[in-house]
């Protein structure tokens, strides 16, 4: 019931489209089809109420109450593109009394804050550069599909973590805690690192209740388990939207999860300069295959792939054709910013600034002045804020 | 209590010497247990004990403790 209603409202375009196009190679006529309005955050809460039904089948506790149902099915801050939280994480949050906690305010203020940092400064102002590589009628070059994808990776990072923040934060203002969405994504040094860290909720979701009993099920041996892997990363794909591109995407991380497990099989963390060099070299890997996913992503149809690829042959190698000199300075300085960021986690920047005493003394001076350049930041940055990109899905 | 048949099973796939095995033991605290691994594990108790796992089944399963209770409910029949 729950998934047919997302698949009547989100895929009848699609699957109409698909049976006209087969219809007519068999010589008939092509179907009309209708035009359905997608409603808001319809693949998020239909998931979280997947898993409602599964979860209460397998043993879990059901809501005793209409109102505390619906409010874990439809609670705003997380209703249009999660975190897609389990019943038991938030069961008793919902059912208990929660009081004023000047921590959690401050907690929930400060994941907001970063949130719209992410989204109107960063992700927003990729956008235009972004938009302009994958336009219908352009004919980028290499260097600028090259931007165009290192962009458009770090754009859907900054966009939906950003939203993910602002859900996170405003739940705690009012005592809730929901699941983390997203854990330093890009750090990631195989493609099965990158699915624990980018987009959690979903992974686990897919990982629960869709690979793992498909793979149980299977029971037959190596093959099968990768057909299950396969399987699920296709519709994981479908999920995000109803276009081939994006199943070809699920499949293309299919096979990056199968070829990550072949290349770097996860053993100990080796501490030797071996490990170091084997963890690099599987970052490159996943960094440069998960790349070439955002491009099948971003290209919303095969003929736009196709024009890409066309369109970088014909142009001259290391010319930009399309963008200008100030849109690479931007991304370059996103990017910068973006790798120091993670560099600083890598070498455990956090644990060593918290247990430092200069940063203790500077801290209570920093700390308001970062958060007034953040908003202030956010003040000249926003030239009318576009929509989230998660909530087309 | 869990059994020394199935501590072996889990001994055999990961190397888990120094970790402590007990009911309320998630897969998280096992260095190395996730999906992948998680199938093995199910597909060996499968055939050590004589048993077969609905989709349910393993849905339902949150620690080392309810796969416990999972074999002894089944595998005595």
């Amino acid at each position: 019931m729950n998934v047919s209603v997302l698949v009547i409202f989100k895929y009848t375009k699609f699957i109409i489209q698909n049976v006209s196009f087969v219809n007519v190679r068999l010589g008939g006529d092509s179907f009309s089809i209708p035009n359905i309005l997608l409603p808001l955050g319809i693949s998020f809460f239909t998931f979280q109420g997947v898993a409602y039904l599964v979860d209460i089948a397998a043993g879990e506790r059901p809501f005793i109450k209409l109102t505390d149902y619906l409010l874990f099915k439809a609670f705003w801050p997380q209703l249009i593109a999660g975190p897609i939280i389990r019943p038991r994480e938030i069961h008793d949050q919902i059912e208990n009394e929660r009081s004023w906690s000047n921590e959690y305010v401050e907690y929930g203020l400060k994941r907001i804050l970063s949130g719209f940092f992410k989204k109107i400064v960063l992700a927003d102002n990729l956008a235009p550069l972004v938009d302009a590589v994958f336009l219908k009628s352009a004919s980028p070059g290499f260097i600028d599909v090259a931007a165009g994808v290192l962009g458009f990776g770090l754009q859907i990072y900054f966009d939906f973590s950003a939203y993910s923040d602002i859900a996170i934060g405003s739940g705690r203002l009012f005592g809730y805690k929901f699941p983390e969405n997203f854990n330093w994504p890009y750090l990631a040094s195989s493609p099965r690192e990158f699915w624990n860290r980018w987009h959690m909720t979903l992974s686990r979701w897919i990982r629960d209740y869709l690979f793992t009993p498909l793979a149980v099920s299977f029971r037959g041996g190596k093959a099968y388990l990768l057909l299950a892997v396969m399987i699920s990363m296709g519709i994981c794909g479908l999920w995000h939207g109803a276009a081939w591109t994006f199943v070809i995407w699920g499949l293309w991380h299919g096979v990056l999860l199968i070829g990550g497990e072949m290349l770097f099989p996860q053993k100990k963390q080796r501490r030797s300069i071996l490990g170091s060099l084997i963890r690099v070299s599987g970052w490159v890997f996943t960094m440069a295959g998960i790349s070439i996913g955002w491009l099948l992503f971003r290209a919303q149809s095969i003929g736009a792939v196709q024009r890409i690829f066309k369109s970088v042959f014909m142009a001259p190698l290391l010319k930009p054709q399309l963008l200008r000199e100030n849109q690479f300075l931007l991304l370059g300085a996103v990017f910068l910013f973006t790798f120091f960021v993670n560099l600083l986690k890598t070498l455990g920047w956090q644990a060593k600034m918290s247990s430092s005493q200069l940063w203790l003394e500077v801290r209570p001076l920093a700390m308001p002045l970062v958060y007034a350049v953040a908003v202030a930041t956010i003040i000249i940055a926003d030239h009318g804020s576009k929509a989230f990109v998660y909530f087309q899905f | 209590m869990i059994s020394e048949k199935l501590k072996a099973i889990i001994r055999r796939e990961f190397d888990a010497e120094g970790v402590n095995l007990d009911a309320s033991t998630i897969a998280a605290d096992v260095p190395g247990w996730d999906s992948f691994s998680h199938i093995s594990v199910i597909h060996q108790v499968e055939k050590e004990f004589g048993i077969r796992f609905k989709p349910l089944e393993i849905i339902s399963l949150k620690n080392l403790g309810d796969l416990q209770a999972f074999i002894d409910r089944h595998a005595a029949k």
